[in-house]
């Protein structure tokens, strides 16, 4: 048995402070992880979680498998890459080199969550901000349609309000302010300072009315405008609820920070679950100046069309190669019946519904205990993941390479 | 599938719940301890009465994404004619796509109407095609 610090890949706080007691048959002991981070790294430690190199739901050789996913991408005439959010950023790179060489189409889940916050972000259009900076730093942490104790467990605890060393006189509450916009009263709500419930849909509107001091009629809107005039420093940790209100126009978020930020300091982070998304879009934005949705048929193309929803939708890519991702999980599943029109080939070490369909599984190595790398935290720190065991597994990276030379 | 007695709409919001995200690590998304979890509505207990159905009553969700069985909790934090559903494969059943109606891919509130029934919780390998038969 040995003891081993690791970083835990379970969600996107990439805590790296856990120690792992592994022993011939696995994990035996672990501390410093969440519930969440717990039921992770036994998962990864599990073999009877992980899956087998299929073709066609039989079993095969990795080799085997490599080869015919090379055959099924070589007769390809549309192929279409997507995923890579919970992969290092050298095999994203590696995805990438490859989606040009075969002029396919690449795409990832920020393409249905954070795509244009992060496209904002790295285009310099919203402000950000790292985790360092937060703590003991901030006076007012908002968390805007979303409820981090169930989607990021520790990202209060050792990222934000309760690691605050500075307390108030009482020595009992950090000096800081927590808030929370939500549509539903979750146990954020409960637990933070200041809690504004808005009705479904209603983000920009209540944006709108922050941005109006003169007519607004909405109290709650008059009392954050009010916090945020009092605050010196206040970052914005915004969920998936906030992104699927405003839709497709952002516009009210950056006027609203703009405005309210003639008087404080405002940042902004995107709460993404993925251990990597940000490493994928961020790699993605440098190469070809777009976070998602590029087309590599002809030059660099960029739209819509070229995400996963939309070529399933339209029926347009005749090869679907998913990198550890499953889209049950990220996408309404009357796009899915598609997915039968499609060769599709799955990379990624665990069992997921997509895994038991696909026409080719490649079983790979975990990123973070069976292979190293780096990865981008939401907040676009990079953070190196170790190997803490031997593994059988091949990694993505090199999986990716070897279907480089598929003619 | 429905029993057709009464018949509630509601706004269904989708939301995370770290607990199901543990089982589903723990056991996997084929289990029944992920069934179980996954499969359950929170409503208001006004509209548990409304529907005349107790805790833990089987119930049937539509949406224009199609329909499923799942068991009714009663949560007093759930305000009346809104339902509480956690993320998970029968959440994506459900969700619906338009781009012609909105552009949001995962839309985290949708509408829905809810029935009582007698029927048994959808098991999860009958919302994903050819799970049962792969």
């Amino acid at each position: 048995m040995s003891s081993q610090k690791l970083v835990c890949t379970g969600c996107g706080c990439l805590c790296d402070d856990i120690n792992a007691e592994v022993g011939a048959h696995g994990l035996t002991g672990i501390e410093n992880a969440c519930t969440k981070g717990v039921a992770y790294l036994s998962a990864a430690f599990n073999e009877d979680r992980r899956t087998a190199s299929l073709i066609r739901g039989e079993k095969c050789l990795p080799t085997e498998a490599i080869n015919e996913a090379r055959s099924l991408l070589a007769k390809a005439e549309r192929p279409l890459i997507f995923g890579l959010d919970c992969s290092t950023c050298e095999a994203q790179q590696q995805a990438i080199n490859l989606a040009r060489k075969r002029q396919a189409t690449i795409d990832d889940a920020s393409s249905s969550s954070y795509g244009s916050l992060i496209q904002s972000i790295l285009s310099g259009g919203l402000p950000t901000c790292a985790f360092s900076e937060v703590k003991d730093n901030a006076d007012l942490l908002v968390y805007w349609g979303s409820d981090a104790p169930n989607t990021h467990p520790r990202h209060l605890s050792k990222y934000t309000y309760y690691a605050y060393t500075d307390f108030d006189k009482a020595g009992w509450y950090p000096k800081v302010v927590l808030g929370c916009i939500d549509i539903r009263n979750s146990e954020l709500c409960a637990m933070s300072n200041m809690a504004i419930k808005l009705r479904p849909g209603q983000d920009g509107d209540f944006m709108r009315a922050v941005l109006d001091d003169t007519h607004s009629v909405s109290e709650d809107a008059n009392k954050f405008r009010e916090r945020m005039k009092k605050s010196r420093f206040c970052v914005f940790f915004c969920g998936l609820g906030l992104v699927h209100s405003l839709g497709s126009d952002l516009s009210p978020l950056p006027q609203m920070m703009e405005a309210l930020g003639q008087s404080t300091r405002i940042a902004l982070m995107p709460m993404i679950s993925e251990i990597n998304l940000r490493g994928f879009t961020q790699k993605l934005y440098e190469d070809t100046g777009y976070v998602n949705q590029v087309s590599f048929a002809g030059g660099v193309l960029h739209s819509s069309d070229y995400s996963l929803h939309e070529q399933l939708r339209n029926n347009t890519a005749d090869c679907v190669i998913l990198i550890d991702s499953d889209p049950y999980r990220l996408l309404p599943h009357q796009l899915m019946r598609n997915l039968r029109n499609t060769r599709v080939i799955y990379l990624g070490p665990f069992k997921t519904p997509v895994a038991s369909l696909a026409d080719v599984v490649i079983a790979t190595a975990i990123p973070g205990i069976e292979q190293g790398g780096s990865v981008l935290r939401m907040d676009g720190i990079e953070i190196d993941l170790l190997s803490v065991r031997e593994t059988r597994y091949p990694t993505q990276q090199d999986v990716l390479a070897q279907l480089m030379d598929a003619a | 599938m429905t029993d057709d007695t009464a018949s509630l709409d509601v706004q269904l919001i989708v939301f995370e719940d770290v607990h199901l995200e543990v089982v589903r690590y723990a056991d996997g998304w084929d289990s029944g301890t992920y069934q179980e979890k996954a499969g359950v509505v929170q409503l208001s207990p006004l509209d548990l009465k409304k529907l005349d159905i107790k805790n833990g009553s089987h119930v049937t969700l539509t949406t224009h994404g199609g329909n499923i069985v799942v068991k009714a909790k009663s949560e007093k934090r759930c305000a009346e004619g809104v339902a509480w559903l956690p993320a998970s494969l029968y959440s994506n059943y459900l969700a619906v796509y338009d781009p012609s109606v909105s552009k949001t891919v995962m839309p985290k509130v949708t509408k829905a109407s809810i029935s009582p029934t007698q029927e048994d919780v959808t098991p999860i390998p009958q919302i994903i095609p050819g799970v049962d038969d792969a």
